[in-house]
């Protein structure tokens, strides 16, 4: 669904600007992780995202949930780029479709952050 | 069991953990090359190089081990690091220092430029020589790959430039 909102979790400060925002290297892929992983949030409380950022995709990165960035799919189809659900966990999708080139890359990682809105995690 | 943050270089703010580490003697010269490449001329350091060596350092320390987004990230590599301080360290005073400095999953140091209207240009430090880039400039969206050997490339400097900070 296009109009799908999704979250991409932020584990490390690094990625996360004073003001909330999430820096677009949140949304680069990579050789270890080439399908950058994102979540379905539509239909769910801000506790029950904040619970999958710490609970779901965090238990596995072993880190401190940081913040997130929400978007919607169509976002995500806007810069050539689509998601792939995945069976396991439920709502989890990933973004697929990047190209072997970085620069290129970074070109949409950073239109995927203009357009999002971040969030910081308040323990 | 060596500490996770090392000692800081009272000059440029950095930390030199890695290369405290390193075994090799003249990687440790080569650093202190780098980050200051005139110790007796040290005050002439413009306060935007000090904030960007705190910000590398800051960077360096957040993404130095395995894993540091959640993500299966690799740490910085001391090769783009250096690549980075060589970088700012070339840096003409006629250009604005980067408003922001992060790294990417795959070790590279990168380095933005942003205006408060939202145009960006981003840089990508791979420690060979080889820099990534992307902007979004208004209409423009310039994406790419330059070179960084010697000197900061006529086309870098242009493109900082066309960010208008």
């Amino acid at each position: 669904m296009p109009n799908c909102k999704i979250s991409r979790f932020v584990f490390t400060n690094a990625w996360m600007r004073a003001n909330g925002s999430v820096k677009w290297n949140a949304f680069m892929p990579s050789e270890k992780n080439p399908r950058p992983s994102v979540f379905r949030i539509d239909g769910l409380t801000e506790e029950d995202v904040w619970n999958i950022g710490v609970n779901v995709a965090g238990k596995p990165s072993g880190r401190d949930l940081k913040g997130r960035a929400d978007l919607f799919e169509q976002d995500v189809i806007n810069v050539r780029l689509h998601l792939e659900n995945t069976p396991e966990p439920p709502r989890h999708a990933e973004i697929v479709g990047w190209s072997p080139d970085k620069a290129d890359n970074m070109s949409k990682a950073q239109e995927l952050a203009h357009i999002s809105k971040g969030y910081y995690f308040l323990k | 069991m060596s500490q996770a943050i090392g000692c800081i270089d009272d000059c440029t703010g950095i930390t030199s953990r890695g290369v405290e580490n390193a075994a090799t003697p003249w990687i440790k010269e080569l650093y202190k090359k780098l980050i200051n490449p005139n110790p007796e001329n040290a005050e002439t350091f413009a306060r935007p190089k000090e904030r960007c060596r705190e910000m590398l350092n800051t960077t360096y320390v957040e993404c130095s081990e395995e894993n540091w987004d959640g993500y299966g990230a690799r740490p910085v590599s001391d090769a783009s690091l250096f690549e980075s301080v060589r970088f700012i360290n070339e840096l003409p005073s006629y250009l604005p220092a980067p408003s922001d400095i992060s790294a990417d999953p795959d070790g590279h140091i990168t380095m933005e430029w942003r205006n408060p209207r939202g145009l960006i240009f981003a840089m990508s430090f791979s420690g060979t020589g080889e820099v990534y880039y992307a902007g979004l400039l208004g209409v423009n969206k310039p994406r790419g790959t330059s070179y960084f050997i010697n000197s900061i490339p006529k086309d870098l400097i242009e493109k900082i430039q066309s960010v208008g900070l």
